[in-house]
């Protein structure tokens, strides 16, 4: 193990685990120290902000681990509609099927959810990011509305589909029909030029 | 699981585990929720001002007859518990405000005025809320649970049922709750929220409908209609 971007995954990735076995109350800077092999000095000198800081970027690391199995999951997806489609599918089921989220959701909400809400700030942005070369590539080939503002797109596509993964609220996104809909209807009614699918 | 239905305060609300699922009103009436000089009237201004003075969790049922002016043997004839309040003032709030919108929209004639209008009140009733702001930046514990996941969904379904009226005269009736429900993702998409807009500016508000909100809610057909 060298370097110090090395050891800060490695101490995020133990914290995680503690998270996993005794939750995010009882998991302390201790626990970390001894789960990851890493010096006490160095782990103290990574994380200043001590218990607090630790646990606020372990929820950013597996959020970010989590948002790049969704990227892995859409590479593939052929234009705009198809990744927003095929990435509000994986994304929604992923959320429902991930074992610790849903854990510590039930026992420690209170303790999550801020930390959740820090950490997703920095995921919308991420997410805008990644949407817009997507936006580029579509509006090379004619297919957005002419003069759509992209920036304004991609930000608005990322708030609303982490929107729709965490609440989908009416949507069944388990059927294929109304995942299209919301897709195509709602979320790209405005940036898609019309007549194009 | 609490239900009031046909309750004195006429709203039909459910409440689950404390987050409301459901809110229509009964009524078009113009009147308060809460008798003005009623002692709830009295002890909901009162719970509320101590919201934005200290927040949820310091406040006491001896600091809100303190602030109301009466005492705590009082409260307690109306309130079973401070959580009994809480939820009096957030139903009173919640009338307060679709009351306020309804006045707004019905000042509108088509559909992208409808949603603007919607999203400019809204926006505007919520950021200038004191107790919900302390709440919200104080104490993310307490409101969080409420806003976020499954709870979420139970709020997006009460929030769409209060916003579609003002939406329902230019849309048929399914669309008029799809859109509504809509329009409140936005609204929880964009509020407090840092480097977002804060959704009181109307020129940022009109250019975000009529570019990216309107065109998703409305089919081009729909979007000549005017007020029938």
């Amino acid at each position: 193990m060298s370097g110090p971007d090395t050891a800060r995954e490695h101490v995020l990735a133990a914290t995680y685990a503690c998270v996993t076995r005794s939750g995010l109350a009882r998991t302390t800077v201790e626990d970390a120290v001894r789960e990851s092999g890493v010096s006490r000095a160095t782990v103290y000198r990574l994380f200043p902000g001590g218990k607090g800081q630790l646990l606020r970027e372990a929820v950013g690391w597996e959020m970010n681990r989590f948002f790049g199995r969704l990227a892995d999951h859409v590479a593939g997806a052929a234009g705009l509609p198809a990744v927003l489609e095929q990435g509000l599918v994986f994304a929604h089921r992923a959320v429902r099927e991930h074992r610790v989220l849903q854990q510590v959701l039930a026992t420690e909400p209170g303790r999550l959810l801020p930390l959740l809400t820090v950490e997703q700030h920095r995921v919308q942005r991420l997410v805008a990011a990644y949407l817009r070369p997507v936006l580029d590539r579509e509006a090379e080939q004619g297919r957005l509305r002419p003069g759509l503002d992209r920036r304004a797109a991609a930000d608005y596509l990322s708030r609303m589909a982490l929107s729709l993964m965490g609440a989908p609220g009416r949507w069944d996104l388990e059927d294929p029909q109304q995942v299209r809909r919301v897709v195509r209807e709602e979320l790209l009614g405005g940036i898609l030029a019309p007549g194009v699918r | 699981m609490t239900v009031r239905r046909g309750s004195p305060y006429r709203l039909d609300v459910v409440a689950v585990r404390g987050d409301i699922t459901h809110v229509v009103a009964l009524d078009d009436r113009e009147t308060e929720l809460l008798a003005p000089d009623s002692v709830e009237r009295r002890a909901v201004d009162a719970v509320l001002t101590c919201l934005a003075r200290h927040g949820l969790t310091k406040t006491t049922l001896e600091d809100v007859a303190r602030e109301a002016g009466c005492g705590r043997a009082t409260l307690y004839r109306y309130f079973e518990s401070k959580q009994d309040l809480v939820e009096v003032a957030l139903w009173s709030e919640v009338d307060r405000f679709s009351r306020t919108l309804r006045a707004a929209v019905r000042e509108v004639a088509n559909l992208e005025d409808a949603i603007v209008t919607t999203i400019l009140v809204s926006a505007r009733e919520l950021t200038s809320h004191a107790g919900l702001r302390y709440v919200l930046d104080f104490e993310p514990e307490v409101i969080l649970p409420h806003l976020a996941f499954e709870a979420a969904d139970l709020l997006l379904g009460a929030a769409a049922s209060i916003l579609a009226p003002g939406l329902a005269p230019y849309l048929p009736a399914d669309r008029a709750d799809r859109a509504a429900e809509w329009v409140a993702r936005v609204l929880l998409a964009y509020l407090f929220r840092p480097d977002s807009s804060s959704l009181t500016d109307e020129s940022d508000v009109r250019a975000l409908v009529h570019e990216l909100v309107l065109p998703g809610v409305a089919p081009s057909s729909l979007l000549s209609a005017t007020r029938g």
